[in-house]
C-alpha cells in the first residue's frame, strides 16, 4: 500500500485547478493506469474523490467531476458491475441538473451509455433516468458550442444506442430535441443534428407518433438552413458545404410527412433570383420527389409544372452563363424524376398516364405546339428554318426529359407525340413524291430527337442496369410508338442526312437522328435489321459525301464511332447471354466494307486521307476490325508498290500508296497487341513487302527517299512487337532480299556467315535495302539475332559512313549500336567457332570502322577539309550511339568512348585558341570556332548517351538496360569534365566543356546531380557565367538553370549546399535577366531568383538591394510573361525587409 | 474602442469567369502593357468587393500613364481612401517606375469624392501615408493574397 498516498495526490493534483495541464494530465492517466490494472477499485476512489464531488466550491466539484467522467472514459472496455453502473448512471443524470459541473457530467453521461453489453452496459431504467434529466434540465442552445456539441452527442449515444428505452420516453424526447437543434449555427453541430433528426423519423415511424405530430416544427427548423450558404476559407480542410447540403437533403428525404411543406419551400426558393438557390431547390425537388413516392408529391404536381415551366422557357432565352446552364440541367432532371415518380407502379394501360405528364401534354402550349406539328405537317410545309422560338425549343427538351424517366413515360410521350406525326406521315410516305421532305416539320424536329435521345437514354439505362427485373427488358412494349414510326423517321433523317438538305442544321438534325437510332441498345432497340442496316449505310454515305461540311463528317464519323464502340462493349459484357438478336448487321459488316471499299476508289489525296483517318479511330480499340483493315488495306498494297518502281511513275496511284503505308504504320499497327491474330496479318504486310522487293528484277531499282520513309516506319512498328518467331522470320526474308541483290547487281559474295567488310560502294545502289534491314534490326529481340550478326555489325558499319543521306546513315549506326547492345555470348566464350565475342565486335565497329575517321580529325590539328569533317561528324554520332548502347549494358569500354568525345572537346579549344589570338578584335572569327559542326556533336553526344529514345536503344525495342546506368555515366564524367575546365586556362575557351555538361545535365535526372552537389553546384555556377557569352547557347543555358532551381527547391541537401553561394549565384542569375535571345531563360532566372528568397535570412538579406534593383528593370520586360514572373519574385523579396 | 464598421457585411461577389488569354512565347513581339494585365495585377487582391472592373482602366503605354477608377462599396464608405492606396501601392510594385498612376473614385459613387481624389493623388500625402506603420500594416493585409 506504499502507493496509496501517492494516488490520492494524483488525484489533489488533477482537482487543483491552477496546476498546469501537463501536470494534471499526467495525474489522470497514472490514476487511469492504476484502475485498469486493478491496483485500485472504482469504488475506492469515489470513496477518497468524494469529498470533490460533493464539494460546495463550484470549480472543485467541477474538476472532481471531470477526473472521474475522464477516468470513465478510459475505462469503456473494462468489465463493470451492475450495480456500479447503476449508482454512476443515478449520480451523474443527477449532476446533469448542477449548472457548474454541466461539461463534466455530459462527458461522464456519455461514457456511460457508450459501454457496450459485454463490459456491463446501463440498464433501460438507467438510460430513460439520465434521458429525462437532461431533457428537462438543460437547455441546450443556451450553452456554448463545445457544450453544445457535447449535449449533441449525448443525445446521439440515447437515440442511436439505446432507441428502444428512448422511444418510450415519446414526445420529450422529440422536444427536447427540436429545441436542442433549434437555431444551431456551428456547421459541425448541425452535421450532428441532421444526423439527431434522420434517426428521430427512424425511430418514431408511427403516423401518430411524436414526430408526425410535430413534423412542422421539426420542418421549420431544418427549412431555416436552406438554401445551405456556408463559404469556408479558401483552405480551409474541414466541413464544406457539399457535406452540409448532402445531409440537409438526406434528412429532407427521410420522411414524406415533410412534404406538404417541403415543396411550397422549394418552389419559393426556385422564384428567387439566386442561381445557387435555384440549383439547390430543383436538386433537392427531384431528389425529394422520389423518395417521397407518388402519393405524398401528387397534390404539388400542379404548381411544380408551373414552376418549371417558367423556368424552363427563360432558359432557352439568350445566352446563358454556365451557372445558368447547371441549372437548365437541374431543371430538366429534376423534371424527369417528377415524371418518373408519377409513374412509379404504373404499368403500360392507356389510361394509366401519371397525373404529372397529363398536365404537361394537356398543357396549353404543348397542346398549341402539337397543333402545329399536325398542322405543318397536314400543310406540308417545307423546312427551310429551324424555329429559334424559345417556347418550341423548351417544349422540345421537355418531351425528351419526360420519355426518359421511365418506359410508361416513355410510351405515352412517344404515342401522343407521333400520333401527331404519323397519320399524315404514313400518306406522305406512300406518295413517296417531292415533298416528303416535309415530313417532320421544322417545328417538331428538334422535338422529335429530343424524344428519341430521351428513349435511347431509357433504354440504355435498362439494359445496362442487371438488377433490374427482366420484366423491362422483355417487354417491349414501351418502345411500340417508336417502333412504328422508325420507318418514317428513318426516311426523313436520311433525307436530311443525305439528301439534298441545303443547310447545315438540318444534315446535322438528320445524322443526328440516325445516330441516335442506331445506338439503342441492341436487346431494346425499337429498329430492325434492314433498317440498322439502312441506317448505317446511310451514315456512311454521309461520311463519304464529298459535298459536306467537314462538320458533318466529322458527326457522321462521330456516329459510326459511337455505335461500333457500343457493339465492341456488348460484345464483351454478353459472352453467356444468348447470342444476339442482329444477325450480321453492325459496323464491322455494313460500314467497314464500304469505307474500305472508298479507299481503293479514291482519286485524290484529302478524302483519302480522312478515310484512312476514319478506318484508323474505329480499329483503334476492336480488334476485328483491325484485322479486316489490315488485310484489306496490306492485301494488294506491295505489289502495287512493286509496279510503280518498276515503272517509276510518280502520280496519285503512288502517293496513295504511302499514304496508306503511313497510316498503317502510324495509326493502326501501333494499337496491335504482341501474339494477337491481328499482329499475324500486320506480318504479312511486311512479309509482302519483302517479296515485293525481292521480285523486283534488278538490284538497282531506286527507292526514292520519300516512298522508303514510311516503309521504315512500318517495318519498325511491326518488328518491335513481334513474336520472336515472326521476329525472324522477317528477318531472314529481309537478308534474302539482301544477298540476292548483292550477288545479283554487283560481283560481291556474302556466303552466308561471311564476315569480310562489305565496302562502300558495294552498299551503294540498295542502300534503301540496308535501312529497312537496319529498321528490323532496331526492334529484335536479343534472342533473334543469331549467325548473321557479325555479317550485320560489318555492314551497317560501313554503311553509317558511306555517302549516303544522313537517313539511311543515321539509321545503319542505330542499327549497330542496337546489335552491340543486344549482342549476346556465350558464357564459355566463342565455343561455336565463328561467332564473335561482344569484345571482338566492339573492336570490328569501334577501332576499324569509325575511329580511324575521327583520328583524322584529332590529327588535323583544326584544319581538315570539308569530307574529313562530314565523315568524322557521322562517326562521333555512331560512336555516341555506341557509348549509349554499351553504357546501358553495363559495359566498361563506355568510357574509352567519353575519353575520345572529352579528347575531341579538347582539340576544339586549342583550335579555338589558335584561330583567335586575339578576343578582343575578331569577333567573327570567335563565332565561327565556337560553331565547329565536330565539336558540337562531342558536345550533343553526352547527350544522346543519357537520354531516352523513342525508336531505337529503349525498352520498347526489346533493348537491354541496366538500371541506374544514366547516373553511373554521369558519376563516372563529372570529374574528367572538371579537370578538362581546370586545366583550360582561359574561360571562353571552357565553353565546350560547359556545353558538354550542359548536355549531360540534360539527360540526368536531377537526384544523380543532387548526389554530388559539392561538385556539380560550382560547376553549374561557373557554366551560367560562360554559356551566357553566346546566343546559341541559350537550350544549354536553361538546362543548366533547370538544374540550378532543383538544388535551390530540395529541402534535403541541394538549399544547404546552394546557401553558401549566395552571392554568386546572385551575380550570375542577374545578367539572365536581361538575356535577350530567349525569354524562357529569362523566366527561369526570375523563379530562381524567387527561390533564393527561400534561403537563411543572414545571407540573402545582405544581396537584397542588388536583387530588387534587377527585378525592377525586368519589371518593364517586353513579354508579358516575364513581367508576371518578375511581379511575384519582386514581391517575395520585398517581404523579407520587415523581418 | 474599436470604431463600428460601416459595411460590416459587405456583399462578396463571385470572380467573374474572364476570357483568359494564351500568352505568346515569340521572342520577337512585344507585349504591351494593357487594361486586362493591371487587371490581373488587382484581382489578385483587391478584386472580389467589385471595387475595380477591367473597363475602368485605362492604359497609355506610349507616355507610360496609367488611370485606375474604383467605385466603392458604399456611398460613405471611409476607406475609399484605404482602397485608394492599396490599389497606388500595388501598382507602384507591380509596374516598373516610367508609369505614372492616377487614381479616382468613380464620379458619383461616393459622397466626398473630390476630397478622396484630391487626397489620393497628392504624392506628398501618400508619403506620409506609407511612413504611418498603422496604415502601412493595413494595406499590406489588403494586399496579402486572397489565399493567403
Amino acid at each position: 500500500m506504499a502507493g496509496s498516498s501517492s494516488w490520492i495526490a494524483h488525484i489533489d493534483s488533477f482537482v487543483d485547478a491552477d496546476g498546469p495541464e501537463t501536470k494534471q494530465a499526467a495525474s489522470r492517466d497514472v490514476i487511469s493506469k492504476l484502475l485498469l490494472n486493478e491496483t485500485i477499485t472504482l469504488q475506492q476512489l469515489v470513496v477518497v474523490a468524494g469529498k470533490y464531488l460533493t464539494s460546495s466550491d463550484n470549480t472543485i466539484r467541477a474538476r472532481g467531476l471531470l477526473l472521474l467522467a475522464e477516468l470513465l472514459h478510459d475505462l469503456a472496455e473494462k468489465p463493470l458491475e451492475d450495480s456500479a453502473i447503476h449508482s454512476l448512471a443515478t449520480f451523474f443524470s443527477d449532476r446533469l441538473k448542477d449548472w457548474h459541473s454541466l461539461r463534466p457530467a455530459l462527458i461522464g453521461s456519455i461514457a456511460l451509455l457508450k459501454r457496450q453489453k459485454r463490459v456491463g452496459a446501463v440498464q433501460s431504467e438507467d438510460v430513460k433516468a439520465i434521458g429525462k434529466s437532461f431533457v428537462d434540465e438543460v437547455e441546450v442552445q443556451a450553452l456554448s458550442q463545445r457544450d453544445r456539441m457535447l449535449s449533441l452527442e449525448l443525445y446521439e449515444c440515447l437515440l442511436f444506442l439505446h432507441g428502444s428505452s428512448i422511444k418510450e420516453m415519446g414526445f420529450d424526447v422529440v422536444v427536447g430535441i427540436i429545441a436542442a437543434i433549434d437555431g444551431e449555427k456551428d456547421p459541425r453541430n448541425i452535421l450532428i443534428a441532421f444526423r439527431l433528426v434522420e434517426q428521430l423519423i427512424a425511430l418514431f415511424p408511427e403516423p401518430d407518433g411524436p414526430v408526425k405530430e410535430n413534423a412542422k416544427s421539426i420542418f421549420d427548423i431544418l427549412s431555416s438552413y436552406f438554401p445551405i450558404t456556408y463559404n469556408p476559407p479558401q483552405a480551409h480542410r474541414g466541413i464544406t458545404r457539399e457535406d452540409l447540403s448532402s445531409a440537409l437533403l438526406k434528412v429532407f428525404c427521410a420522411t414524406s410527412w415533410f412534404a406538404p411543406f417541403c415543396f411550397t419551400e422549394f418552389l419559393e426558393k426556385l422564384s428567387s433570383t439566386l442561381q445557387s438557390a435555384k440549383l439547390d431547390a430543383l436538386r433537392y425537388m427531384g431528389h425529394c420527389a422520389l423518395s417521397f413516392g407518388p402519393e405524398a408529391v401528387s397534390m404539388f404536381f400542379g404548381d411544380i409544372w408551373i414552376s418549371l415551366k417558367s423556368e424552363m422557357f427563360r432558359l432557352e432565352d439568350g445566352i446563358l452563363d454556365p451557372k445558368d446552364v447547371q441549372i437548365r440541367e437541374e431543371a430538366y432532371s429534376c423534371f424527369t424524376h417528377c415524371v418518373e415518380v408519377s409513374h412509379k407502379d404504373r404499368i403500360i394501360k392507356d389510361q394509366a398516364m401519371g397525373e404529372l405528364l397529363k398536365l404537361v401534354l394537356e398543357d396549353l402550349d404543348m397542346v398549341y405546339f402539337l397543333g402545329q406539328v399536325k398542322m405543318d405537317v397536314e400543310q406540308r410545309n417545307g423546312i427551310d428554318y429551324l424555329s429559334a422560338d424559345s417556347k418550341v425549343k423548351a417544349l422540345g427538351r421537355i418531351l425528351g426529359a419526360a420519355a426518359r424517366a421511365s418506359t410508361a413515360a416513355c410510351y405515352f410521350v412517344t404515342k401522343t407525340y407521333f400520333s401527331y406525326l404519323i397519320p399524315s406521315v404514313g400518306s406522305a410516305a406512300e406518295s413517296s413524291g417531292p415533298l416528303v421532305e416535309a415530313i417532320i416539320p421544322a417545328t417538331g424536329l428538334r422535338a422529335t430527337l429530343q424524344i428519341l435521345e430521351g428513349a435511347n437514354r431509357l433504354a440504355h439505362s435498362l439494359a445496362d442496369d442487371c438488377n433490374r427485373s427482366s420484366d423491362d427488358l422483355t417487354s417491349r412494349r414501351w418502345l411500340e410508338p417508336i417502333t412504328e414510326a422508325a420507318p418514317v423517321l428513318i426516311k426523313c433523317f436520311i433525307q436530311f442526312a443525305v439528301g439534298g438538305a441545303t443547310k447545315m442544321e438540318f444534315s446535322t438534325a438528320g445524322v443526328a437522328g440516325l445516330q441516335t437510332l442506331a445506338t439503342f441498345p441492341a436487346v431494346l432497340s425499337p429498329v430492325s435489321e434492314e433498317q440498322l442496316e439502312t441506317v448505317l449505310t446511310s451514315l456512311t454515305v454521309s461520311f463519304l459525301d464529298k459535298s459536306r461540311g467537314s462538320d458533318v463528317k466529322d458527326q457522321a464519323l462521330g456516329a459510326i464511332l459511337t455505335a461500333s464502340n457500343l457493339e465492341e462493349r456488348t460484345s464483351n459484357f454478353s459472352v453467356d447471354e444468348p447470342p444476339r438478336k442482329r444477325g450480321k448487321v453492325d459496323v464491322l459488316h455494313t460500314v467497314i466494307p464500304k469505307l474500305l471499299g472508298a479507299v481503293q476508289e479514291s482519286q485524290s489525296a484529302e478524302p483519302l486521307k480522312s478515310l484512312l483517318h476514319a478506318l484508323a479511330a474505329l480499329s483503334k480499340h476492336r480488334e476485328a476490325v483491325r484485322l479486316i483493315v489490315l488485310q484489306a488495306l496490306g492485301d494488294d498494297i506491295s505489289s502495287k508498290l512493286g509496279r510503280k518502281l518498276v515503272s517509276g511513275d510518280r502520280d496519285f496511284e503512288l502517293e496513295k500508296i504511302l499514304l496508306i503505308l503511313r497510316s498503317l504504320g502510324g495509326e493502326i499497327i501501333p494499337f496491335c497487341e504482341v501474339g494477337s491474330i491481328d499482329q499475324m496479318a500486320a506480318c504479312d504486310v511486311v512479309m509482302d513487302v519483302w517479296r515485293t522487293l525481292g521480285s523486283l528484277c534488278d538490284g538497282l531499282v531506286y527507292i526514292p527517299i520519300d516512298i522508303f520513309l514510311p516503309l521504315m516506319t512500318l517495318v519498325r512498328v511491326t518488328v518491335q512487337k513481334c513474336t520472336e518467331k515472326l521476329q525472324s522470320m522477317i528477318l531472314a526474308e529481309g537478308l534474302r532480299v539482301l544477298k540476292r541483290k548483292s550477288s545479283s547487281g554487283h560481283m560481291m559474295t556474302n556466303e552466308p556467315n561471311g564476315c569480310e567488310a562489305p565496302s562502300a560502294e558495294a552498299v551503294e545502289g540498295r542502300e534503301w535495302c540496308v535501312a529497312l534491314i537496319a529498321s528490323v534490326v532496331v526492334g529484335l529481340l536479343p534472342s533473334v539475332l543469331s549467325a548473321e550478326k557479325e555479317y550485320l555489325l560489318r555492314l551497317f558499319v560501313s554503311t553509317s559512313i558511306a555517302d549516303l543521306e544522313p537517313v539511311i546513315t543515321d539509321v545503319a549506326a542505330q542499327a549497330a549500336a542496337s546489335l552491340l547492345n543486344k549482342w549476346q555470348e556465350d558464357k564459355l566464350g566463342r565455343n561455336q567457332g565463328d561467332i564473335c565475342t561482344l569484345d571482338e565486335a566492339v573492336v570490328i565497329a569501334v577501332e576499324e570502322g569509325w575511329l580511324p575517321r575521327v583520328e583524322k580529325v584529332l590529327a588535323g590539328n583544326g584544319s581538315y577539309p570539308e569530307s574529313v569533317e562530314k565523315l568524322a561528324v557521322r562517326s562521333v554520332y555512331a560512336l555516341a550511339l555506341t557509348g549509349k548502347a554499351l553504357a546501358m549494358r553495363g559495359h566498361s569500354r563506355v568510357s574509352e568512348i567519353a575519353g575520345l568525345m572529352l579528347r575531341l572537346l579538347q582539340s576544339q579549344t586549342t583550335a579555338f585558341k589558335r584561330g583567335k589570338p586575339n578576343i578582343l578584335d575578331s569577333e567573327g572569327k570567335l563565332e565561327e570556332a565556337s560553331q565547329s559542326a565536330v565539336g558540337k556533336i562531342a558536345v550533343e553526344s553526352f547527350g544522346i548517351i543519357v537520354k531516352d529514345h523513342s525508336t531505337f536503344l529503349s525498352k520498347s525495342q526489346n533493348a537491354t538496360v541496366k538500371p541506374l546506368y544514366k547516373q553511373r555515366f554521369f558519376t563516372s564524367m563529372l570529374s574528367p569534365l572538371v579537370e578538362a575546365v581546370r586545366v583550360v586556362g582561359n574561360q571562353p575557351s571552357r565553353i565546350w566543356f560547359h556545353r558538354a555538361f550542359a548536355s549531360l545535365l540534360s539527360g540526368t535526372s536531377l537526384v544523380a546531380a543532387l548526389t554530388e552537389a559539392q561538385k556539380v553546384f560550382p560547376f553549374i555556377l561557373e557554366g551560367l557565367s560562360t554559356l551566357c557569352l553566346y546566343p546559341e547557347d541559350s537550350d544549354y543555358l536553361l538546362q543548366m538553370l533547370l538544374a540550378l532551381s532543383s538544388f535551390l527547391v530540395d529541402e534535403n541537401r541541394g538549399r544547404s549546399i546552394a546557401a553558401e553561394y549566395v552571392q554568386s549565384m546572385v551575380t550570375r542569375l542577374i545578367p539572365l535577366v536581361q538575356y535577350k535571345s530567349s525569354m524562357v531563360v529569362r523566366e527561369s532566372a526570375l523563379q530562381c531568383l524567387a527561390a533564393i528568397v527561400g534561403l537563411p535570412f543572414t545571407r540573402v538579406f545582405p544581396v537584397k538591394s542588388q536583387v530588387m534593383k534587377a527585378i525592377t528593370a525586368a519589371l518593364d520586360d517586353k513579354k508579358r510573361l516575364v513581367r508576371g514572373e518578375a511581379v511575384r519574385c519582386r514581391q517575395v523579396w520585398s517581404a523579407i525587409s520587415s523581418k | 474602442m474599436t470604431p463600428g464598421l460601416i459595411n460590416a457585411n459587405p456583399v462578396v461577389h463571385e470572380t467573374k469567369a474572364r476570357s483568359v488569354r494564351t500568352e505568346s512565347t515569340d521572342e520577337n513581339s512585344v507585349d504591351e502593357f494593357d487594361a486586362l494585365e493591371i487587371f490581373d495585377i488587382l484581382s489578385q487582391s483587391c478584386n472580389h468587393l467589385n471595387v475595380v472592373s477591367e473597363d475602368d482602366i485605362d492604359v497609355d503605354n506610349k507616355s507610360s500613364h496609367v488611370r485606375v477608377t474604383f467605385t466603392p462599396t458604399v456611398q460613405h464608405c471611409s476607406m475609399a481612401t484605404v482602397i485608394g492606396l492599396c490599389i497606388r501601392v500595388k501598382l507602384m510594385r507591380c509596374l516598373p517606375p516610367r508609369f505614372k498612376v492616377d487614381i479616382r473614385v468613380a464620379p458619383d459613387s461616393h459622397a466626398s469624392e473630390a476630397a478622396v481624389n484630391k487626397q489620393l493623388s497628392d504624392k506628398e500625402r501618400v508619403a506620409a501615408a506609407l511612413e504611418n506603420p498603422h496604415l502601412v500594416e493595413m494595406v499590406e493585409r489588403c494586399l496579402q493574397e486572397r489565399d493567403g
